[in-house]
């Protein structure tokens, strides 16, 4: 091709072996990689002189520096491989040459990795956030709980409300702790069940309640069942209840099955007083979803023969036929009346000394509390507040019960303390063990680890099984959690709640919004999709409400069995490859909170797409900007559409540098409207969604806005690891973390681009499972 | 009284705001006079009344007092007869003690005897949210049924539980402690101080800030505790024992008199000690048993055989429903009365108190929601005029038409009202903003001039 491209091809390829030689102390250092390129096209603006945007390369000498001013060179190399530097006017590299210097600034970045120790950087101790709070004492105690719905919100920062800088405790706060931890204790010893079977799914002939309504008369073999909800492991009891319709009618023979498994025949007889024959029968169930189902055994023949013509039938059989006389299906329960919380949590050596007990209790509750071994020492602390518990009055119980207490506003409870075990290495060196099981389970399940992980960790065999407990882990429906607690705030709709946009927004569509939004990410992550689904996949989970939202007519039917989809049920509709929507960029949650109240906001789209998805976030405006419309009055001929003013706005040059790169990405959705309606006018002026990017590059509407997103696919991969790295560690990223963020981009992008490659990756990262020294000074 | 069973004495401070100091008496030095105290207080009562004796057939000043509102004789002055008011898309029904506050068109019934689902917040929650951090309790939530039998409901429209042991408000009020939770308190915070100390000296530096907030955060609330403690040391200005009935048990008839003035009585005292500003009392649910129910009749049940006809064809079922509404109606009044009779600065409590009376139906027999029998009660210092008998929504006077209750009012006039729009103006009169609540489109300026 041309004699630049060789240039650079050349340089590309020279530039490792310069390194090599420069090895030896003493040699001349390393040029500054793409040296030529810089001079040619950067430097007549950012030199010492000029400094345009405040940027001087004039003082990068040679590679090390380079490598030390990484933030710098890395945004250069972006704007370079966007088209934004150099600007229009200037003379303007081609495609390769402008890849190869990117190529040749990144080859020095790796060779100043390669070998070298990451610096894993430092996280604060960690409070648990309100959801963490939420989560561990379901976990710690075994009780259905959420204390924490009363506390104070916590403050989120780096986009994340994890943060360990951020999460800050106040007066108010301890109050709070103090309140909910005496709550959580008496209900996690509480005598009673908590939570008996709860019916949730009917026959489809039982309306409500826990009875059968009325009577249900079943004449075939066709089963009855009902689906019931049982929120604790234990015994519990089948009753059912029924006769034969007539006095002289053969006793109806029934099958109780749960689950498809056969419990017990039964046989109902003809009462001799009463409405009905009662069975109970014990069966010990898992906690789920249980499905109790009867058949009749001994349908009278000739109603048997036309089945389908003779269903069961709820109230009536004015015909008097034959069979049986429903009157109930309950599962009662659990009737063993120590519930799981209180016999796990007071389990003790029956013929030990009470206070050998109390030990035994409270150092298994402190050892899971504090998520590792609690020291003699400090189990020692909390028998001395329980001999004075029993001192002040309080019996065993009691006393107990104001030490659990006691745990539980402890600071090893409230904080993530990751104390170093190694204070005397001064290099970075692994996180121990427990603080590593801690590291993973509050990212995957924003929850304390389990009685998986735990053991693994006591025998220091968590980190050789770091994969297999991700698989694991995030097989576990505690993974909801990744998916609840990351997606709305790196997507920015958590706020969708707050939001007032007039009536057409009522609590039941922004629900439907934000769960849209969910469950499609919830989808990427169990399928293991790639991440480039965000941006361009082709399906979406629609309930009947957001389906006519979105004027798709198709919903409505289920496809297998083409029975109607209730109305509020989500389904996986997969959307037309001709049709405006794909990806989350045009789910009516982002549309929506990317809008102003009453009018749509390229700006803030195009912001958040910057921000979002390409890692490339623009400074705030500077102060003195005035809103769009006065920035519109007085002109000649005031424009009609939300594009117009803000075109007129562009072309003002203090605004233009950035909006050049917000704008267009913005325009490009003008076809949905502030709910994320599909549109076609904007007031009475036809939409016009084409842009033009800063390179030139021309691009019209969402599908050209996917193919330009999916362009840069692997700025996309790092905006996402970026997210997810500043979430799993709960501290925002510094200059020391881009080798880690640039080594999980190329192995997530070598794998596909899968969503779980992603996560994989972030566990495996030195930031996630080392520690800096605790001499080490902070850089 | 609040969601979750949270001390209320963390907001009892060492400043010293104890039983029988008003709150002007305390502060009426340092007070501005614009800054008076503005209240609200709710008081839901279920079932349907005898209609043919409620609303006054002339509107205006000088309206006559119905039989059934022969016990407001004392208090006439002060308080504002509503008609023509009802929900406009909220269904009636035995749930009507979780719509009234909330004015919700979302919701489906669930299920007999649980709170409507979904809910959005009712009127009083939200004027607790604004007003809430300047006293000891947010709101005052009470009910004879209590728990989830409540008219209050929070943000994320889940029930706010209802206290019904008169005993336990009482101690609260007071600040007894009944549980003796300050000392065991006292004991953790020590151990969890020591703890944290500890804990300090091997941690980084940005760390140990971490931890000095939590230090801090333990100290000022040991700080509260002892003040707690020796706030229960301290001898009390007693309350008018003789008026508090705390053992009353409101399911036994003979005891039910006791409870419900004995609530009363704590809820002026809450008021005159300024430990809340908003108080909403649910007294019972409409439906099956429950407290309230003995007053010689089946009143839900009677409610249905009135069949909508004149008093004259259903003598029993009617006289039942009067029974009720007289006994309610005295026990309002003598609250009204007492709210008048406490001084408070240059006025009395209840010129700063907007006391809503509401019914959750009006002619019961089919449980019909339109024209609801309310009553608006003080709050002159909220600027709402009192003495007078109001009809909204072109509501026409109660005359028997072919033997029969008269149909349901569609044609509302030009400018509708609903109750929405009622509890909305109680709250902006508050001085919290409550635009689009419930079903509300505008604010009832009729009550205020």
């Amino acid at each position: 091709m041309t004699r630049q491209k060789l240039l650079f091809v050349a340089l590309v390829a020279m530039a490792p072996m310069s390194v090599r030689a420069a090895d030896p102390p003493g040699e001349k250092p390393a040029p500054v990689p793409g040296a030529a390129f810089v001079q040619r096209y950067c430097l007549s603006c950012h030199s010492a002189e000029k400094k345009r945007g405040d940027l001087d390369l004039s003082g990068f000498r040679d590679e090390a520096t380079v490598v030390a001013g990484r933030k710098v060179w890395s945004n250069a190399i972006r704007a370079v491989r966007d088209g934004e530097m150099p600007p229009k006017g200037a003379p303007q590299p081609t495609a390769d040459a402008r890849e190869a210097f990117a190529e040749a600034v990144r080859g020095a970045f790796l060779r100043a990795d390669a070998g070298k120790p990451r610096d894993p950087g430092r996280v604060t101790i960690r409070r648990l956030n309100r959801t963490e709070y939420n989560n561990t004492v379901r976990d710690l105690c075994h009780i259905e709980f959420e204390p924490a719905d009363n506390f104070p919100a916590d403050e989120p920062s780096h986009g994340f409300d994890n943060q360990g800088d951020a999460l800050s405790l106040s007066p108010l706060l301890m109050e709070r702790y103090l309140d909910a931890a005496e709550v959580v204790v008496a209900r996690a010893l509480a005598g009673k069940p908590a939570k008996p079977a709860e019916r949730v799914g009917f026959a489809q002939f039982m309306v409500s309640g826990s009875k059968v309504p009325y009577r249900l008369y079943v004449f075939t073999s066709e089963p009855v069942a009902a689906t019931f909800r049982i929120a604790a492991d234990g015994e519990y009891l089948v009753r059912v209840e029924g006769k034969p319709v007539k006095k002289d009618d053969p006793a109806p023979e029934v099958s109780v099955i749960v689950d498809g498994k056969e419990l017990k025949r039964v046989t109902f007889a003809f009462p001799e007083k009463g409405a009905y024959t009662r069975y109970e029968i014990p069966v010990a169930l898992k906690q789920g979803n249980r499905r109790v189902s009867l058949r009749l055994l001994n349908p009278p023949a000739e109603l048997e023969e036309k089945k389908a013509a003779y269903p069961p039938q709820v109230d009536a059989n004015r015909d008097n036929r034959p069979g049986l006389e429903l009157h109930a299906i309950d599962l009662v329960g659990p009737t063993d009346d120590e519930p799981e919380s209180r016999r796990r949590i007071l389990a003790c050596d029956p013929k030990a000394q009470p206070r050998e007990q109390a030990r035994e209790i409270l150092t298994r509750f402190a050892d899971r509390a504090f998520r590792r071994p609690a020291t003699a020492e400090e189990v020692d602390r909390y028998l001395k507040l329980y001999d004075r518990s029993l001192e002040a009055g309080q019996n065993f119980e009691a006393a107990i019960g104001t030490s659990l207490q006691a745990i539980l506003v402890s600071p090893n409870f409230l904080f993530r303390v990751e104390l170093d075990d190694r204070p005397q290495e001064k290099g970075s060196h692994p996180i121990s063990e427990y603080q590593l099981a801690s590291r993973l389970s509050y990212f995957l399940w924003s929850s304390m680890p389990d009685e998986a992980l735990l053991p693994l960790a006591a025998k220091g065999e968590l980190s050789k099984n770091l994969d297999a407990q991700v698989t694991r882990m995030l097989a576990d429906d505690r993974s909801d959690a990744l998916v609840e607690n990351f997606a709305p705030q790196w997507l920015d709709i958590r706020d969708l709640a707050r939001v007032t946009r007039g009536p057409q927004l009522d609590v039941r569509l922004r629900e439907s919004m934000a769960r849209e939004t969910l469950l499609f990410c919830d989808e990427v992550l169990r399928k293991d999709r790639p991440i480039t689904d965000f941006l361009d996949g082709r399906y979406t989970f629609l309930n009947e409400r957001l389906a006519r939202h979105y004027g798709l007519a198709q919903f409505g039917r289920d496809k297998r069995t083409a029975a109607p989809v209730p109305a509020h049920a989500f389904v996986r509709v997969e959307l037309p490859a001709d049709g405006p929507r794909a990806g989350v960029l045009t789910h009516a949650s982002v549309l929506t909170m990317t809008s102003n109240p009453d009018r749509t906001s390229p700006v803030k789209r195009g912001t958040w797409i910057l921000e979002n998805v390409l890692a490339s976030p623009t400074p705030p405006p500077p102060a003195d900007v005035p809103p769009l419309e006065q920035a519109a009055a007085g002109t000649v001929k005031e424009p009609v559409t939300v594009r117009g003013r803000l075109e007129l706005h562009r072309s003002k040059p203090g605004c233009a540098a950035c909006h050049a790169k917000i704008d267009p990405l913005g325009f490009a959705l003008e076809r949905f409207d502030v709910l994320g309606q599909y549109r076609d006018k904007d007031g009475k002026a036809p939409v016009d969604d084409a842009a033009e990017l800063s390179n030139g590059q021309k691009f019209q509407g969402t599908d050209g806005l996917r193919k330009v997103l999916l362009g840069k696919k692997d700025q996309f991969t790092k905006c996402l690891t970026e997210k997810m790295l500043t979430y799993a560690l709960g501290r925002g990223l510094g200059d020391h973390d881009g080798p880690t963020v640039d080594a999980i981009v190329a192995a997530v992008a070598k794998d596909n681009y899968r969503f779980q490659r992603l996560i994989f990756e972030v566990v495996r990262s030195s930031p996630f499972t080392m520690r800096r020294g605790t001499k080490e000074t902070p850089k | 009284m609040t969601p979750i069973p949270i001390s209320r004495r963390n907001f009892l401070r060492a400043s010293g705001v104890c039983l029988a100091l008003p709150w002007l008496e305390v502060f009426a030095g340092a007070a501005p006079a614009s800054n008076t105290l503005k209240r609200a207080v709710f008081v839901f009562v279920p079932n349907g009344v005898n209609m043919w004796q409620f609303h006054p057939a002339k509107t205006g000043r000088d309206y006559e007092l119905t039989p059934s509102l022969k016990p407001f004789a004392s208090v006439r002055d002060r308080l504002t007869v509503l008609s023509g008011l009802q929900h406009f898309k909220v269904k009636g029904g035995h749930e009507e003690w979780a719509h009234m506050l909330t004015g919700n068109v979302n919701s489906e019934v669930a299920n007999k005897h649980t709170a409507v689902r979904p809910n959005t917040i009712s009127i009083d929650q939200h004027i607790a949210e604004a007003t809430g951090k300047q006293t000891r309790w947010p709101s005052l939530v009470v009910g004879a049924d209590g728990g989830r039998m409540t008219g209050s409901f929070n943000r994320q429209g889940e029930p706010v539980l209802a206290d019904f042991d008169l005993k336990n408000i009482f101690d609260e009020l007071v600040g007894a402690d009944p549980h003796g939770r300050l000392k065991h308190r006292a004991s953790v915070l020590d151990l969890v101080s020591e703890q944290a100390a500890d804990l300090r000296g091997k941690l980084g530096t940005g760390d140990e800030r971490k931890l000095d907030e939590y230090l801090e955060s333990v100290r000022a609330v040991e700080k509260r505790v002892k003040a707690d403690l020796a706030f229960k040391e301290t001898p009390k200005a007693a309350a008018d024992e003789k008026r508090l009935t705390l053992n009353a048990d409101p399911y036994k008839g003979d005891q039910q008199d006791d409870y419900v003035d004995t609530m009363f009585e704590l809820i002026y005292l809450a008021l005159q000690t300024d430990s809340t500003r908003v108080v909403t009392f649910t007294s019972t649910r409409s439906e099956g048993g429950g407290p309230l129910k003995s007053l010689g009749g089946d009143w839900h049940g009677q409610g249905h055989n009135t069949n909508d006809k004149v008093e004259t064809a259903e003598p029993k079922a009617f006289g039942v429903l009067s029974a009720y509404d007289t006994w309610w109606h005295e026990r309002l009044a003598r609250f009204l009365e007492r709210l008048s009779a406490a001084k408070e600065g240059g006025a009395d409590l209840l010129r700063n108190t907007a006391v809503f009376f509401g019914r959750g139906m009006s002619w019961p027999a089919f449980h019909r929601s339109d024209n609801l029998p309310l009553l608006l009660a003080g709050g002159e210092g909220l600027g709402f005029v009192q003495g007078r008998h109001l009809a909204f929504n072109s509501q026409a006077p109660v005359i028997a038409v072919e033997g029969k209750a008269p149909p349901v009012n569609k044609d509302f006039g030009k400018n509708p009202a609903c109750v929405s729009d009622l509890l909305r103006t109680i709250a902006e009169r508050m001085g919290v903003e409550a635009k689009g609540f419930g079903e509300s489109r505008r604010t009832l300026d009729e009550l205020l001039a």
